[in-house]
């Protein structure tokens, strides 16, 4: 297998055939709702309080189970209790879909364990391919949290007219909750390890986007 | 801790007589209001009277000489110089004497307690009776029944007694009841006097109420004081404890099992109060006694309906978390639905004003086919004032694992992004049973056979969730 650094790298490239551009991690229903180009790095901030830890969480907890040889169904379980939105869980498993196949096709043998779940969700799949990869459980959080950064701000400069560089001002800002994020998750193990914080306004955000027209991401 | 945990398993239908205890300060009429429901009742009930007196047996010696009763079934228990004692902290006394009577005479219907006179602070433990009479009476004074106290505010039944000499005491008999009922909230309230038929009817018809609730297993005794001289808190946190059981009857009405443990004289509870039952199904309002919820206080719900059994909450009003200047406050609730079983709770709105800081968690277990209705409401701030701190862990499994989990911190600095400075959040979860197919607003679908319905809004009526509410109502089977 390859050097664990570079097998990141390759995960967190956003030209990764896995359909990371339809997705703007709820800005776009958020910015629907009134928030402005002002909000968004608060907005980031919130994330990674709360809905960015779950995901993080699924996937450090989906690779100790892997590792543990384990099913992943009580993993992928405790994920969906904790993700209030069908649109955010139907998102996710969209996402999920794209990365086995990619998986599937790449390393055939790290895709077994999911062999079993029916549609598991992005952070499902991509933590329990990760032990086979050679990431430790820091570096998947890490690979996890920073990905949700980029997303809204990828999806920040679509939606709004503003200055790349102020954006990747943005991300460079977000990199320290993104290490908070890592501290708080990397240790989890069990199902019942996987942080459950919400955030009630992007949840709603979420639902509304699902059901609105002419939409950029898909949520 | 010191404990004081009365258990009150209240017993299978039948299972005993009623005791009624009847307790007020001296002169008030007590040992005639026994005279009274004596000459009312003997015709049809079997019954039995313990009298307490400090040195003698004089008030029994004036019930068998009023001729109401057998004089075999009056006994009477000498107290000693504490009256108080022989009804609430040693009540080994009177305890044999009731257990004797019941024992020599196995029909009876009804045990009357009279307590020795004393002053307004007397209460009978739960453990000796069932239901409690607080008399006072107009020539004590107009103003007694607004001083209030343990019995006034919280006996089952306040009788305000010798309502006929009020013209010779200059006492205003209306102002006194509406003192005594600004008191004492919903709990009863009669002017009794001998020569006036109708109160002396509703006086009847209240024990009848009684004997039928206890007959039908629902009868919930609680601690009527909540002083404790000999309890000393040894640290600033309070905690109540407020059980609720509820189990299926083969026959007659549901068993309804409830405690209330505080750990002290300053904790204020949730007392379950029976609003209604039958053979299945149990209607109860947890009604806040004292002032919740302040720094320290922890409340602790625990709420179990068996396999077949149904139980509805309803809360009287909403709770307001204080300003507590750094401390914080506990409320914890845990629910257990047995097979089949069927809760819904109607929670009103829980307030964090500025400075409080609370820790909420809702713990809910589910076997197969038990269905929860839940409404809750947060509100962050009183009407114009900023967000206390409020952490709300939510955990809901049921057979098969986890249907929701949740944990949400909000504050000042973080509500208005998680919240997306909203104030109201509220809540409908619906587990075990499908929704119908209207109340599509606000609804999210969670796996598992669950549904959240979840509103946010500045003020409350724009996080309404009425419509959704009275669908997951309809989904748990009961009205709307």
């Amino acid at each position: 297998m390859s050097h664990p650094e570079l097998i990141l790298l390759l995960l967190a490239d956003a030209r990764l055939p896995v359909g990371g551009h339809t997705q703007s991690g709820t800005l776009e229903g958020a910015l629907a709702h009134g928030l402005v180009a002002a909000d968004v790095p608060g907005y980031l901030r919130t994330r990674l309080l709360s809905t960015t830890r779950v995901e993080a969480g699924t996937a450090v907890v989906a690779r100790a189970t892997v590792e543990r040889g384990r099913a992943l169904e009580p993993v992928e379980r405790a994920w969906a209790a904790r993700t209030v939105s069908p649109a955010l869980r139907e998102a996710s498993r969209a996402q999920g879909h794209a990365l086995l196949r990619l998986v599937r096709r790449t390393w055939p043998d790290l895709a077994r364990p999911l062999d079993d779940l029916p549609r598991p969700s992005r952070s499902t799949v991509l933590g329990a391919v990760s032990a086979g990869l050679g990431l430790g459980a820091a570096s998947l959080a890490r690979l996890v949290a920073y990905d949700d950064v980029q997303t809204v701000c990828a999806a920040a400069l679509k939606l709004l007219p503003l200055d790349p560089v102020a954006v990747t001002g943005w991300t460079a800002e977000a990199l320290p909750g993104v290490a908070d994020v890592v501290d708080a998750v990397s240790s989890a193990e069990l199902p019942t390890d996987i942080p459950a914080c919400s955030a009630p306004q992007i949840e709603a955000w979420a639902q509304a986007h699902a059901a609105s027209t002419r939409r950029l991401f898909r949520a | 801790m010191p404990d004081h945990t009365h258990p009150h398993p209240v017993p299978a239908p039948a299972a005993r007589p009623l005791r009624l205890g009847v307790c007020g300060p001296v002169g008030t009429g007590k040992s005639s209001l026994i005279a009274l429901l004596c000459r009312e009742l003997s015709g049809r009930l079997e019954l039995a009277v313990v009298t307490n007196d400090i040195y003698t047996d004089e008030d029994a010696r004036f019930l068998r000489s009023a001729g109401v009763l057998a004089p075999e079934r009056i006994r009477a228990v000498e107290t000693g110089a504490c009256p108080h004692t022989a009804i609430r902290d040693d009540i080994s006394a009177n305890l044999t004497t009731v257990e004797e009577l019941e024992a020599a005479y196995p029909g009876l219907d009804l045990v009357l307690l009279e307590s020795g006179g004393d002053n307004l602070t007397a209460t009978f433990s739960p453990a000796l009776v069932d239901a409690q009479i607080f008399v006072l009476d107009v020539a004590g004074g107009g103003d007694v029944a607004r001083k209030g106290g343990p019995g006034i505010e919280r006996a089952d039944l306040l009788v305000v007694n010798k309502t006929d000499l009020a013209p010779y005491v200059g006492v205003d008999v209306s102002q006194m009841l509406a003192d005594a009922r600004t008191a004492r909230g919903d709990r009863p309230v009669i002017g009794l006097s001998r020569t006036d038929r109708a109160s002396v009817d509703a006086l009847v018809a209240w024990v009848d109420d009684v004997r039928s609730s206890q007959a039908a297993g629902a009868l919930i005794p609680v601690d009527r004081a909540r002083w404790r001289a000999t309890c000393m808190l040894t640290s600033t946190e309070r905690t109540a404890r407020t059980r609720v059981r509820v189990s299926p009857a083969e026959a007659g009405r549901c068993r309804v099992r409830s405690t209330v443990t505080l750990s002290g004289p300053t904790a204020s509870s949730l007392r379950p109060v029976l609003v209604g039952h039958d053979r299945a199904t149990a209607r109860i309002s947890l009604v806040p006694e004292g002032a919740l919820l302040l720094a320290g206080d922890r409340v602790e719900v625990d709420v179990t309906v068996d396999s077949g059994a149904r139980l509805d909450l309803v809360e009287p009003g909403g709770t307001v978390a204080f300003d507590m200047r750094g401390d914080r406050a506990h409320w914890d609730v845990r629910i257990t639905l047995g097979r089949g079983a069927v809760l819904t709770w109607a929670g009103e709105p829980f307030i964090v004003s500025a400075g409080a800081a609370v820790e909420r968690t809702t713990r809910v277990r589910l076997q197969d086919q038990a269905v929860l209705a839940l409404r809750e409401s947060l509100v962050l701030g009183r009407h114009g004032e900023g967000p206390g701190r409020v952490h709300q862990r939510t955990e809901v499994l049921s057979g098969d694992g986890p249907v929701l989990v949740e944990d949400l911190a909000v504050d000042a600095l973080t509500a208005p992004a998680l919240l997306g400075g909203h104030r109201v959040m509220s809540s409908v979860l619906l587990v075990g049973a499908t929704p119908p197919a209207d109340a599509r607003e606000h609804r999210f679908d969670l796996e598992g056979g669950a549904t959240l319905w979840r509103r946010l809004g500045v003020h409350a009526h724009e996080a309404d969730l009425g419509t959704a509410w009275q669908a997951a109502r309809r989904g748990a089977g009961g009205g709307a």
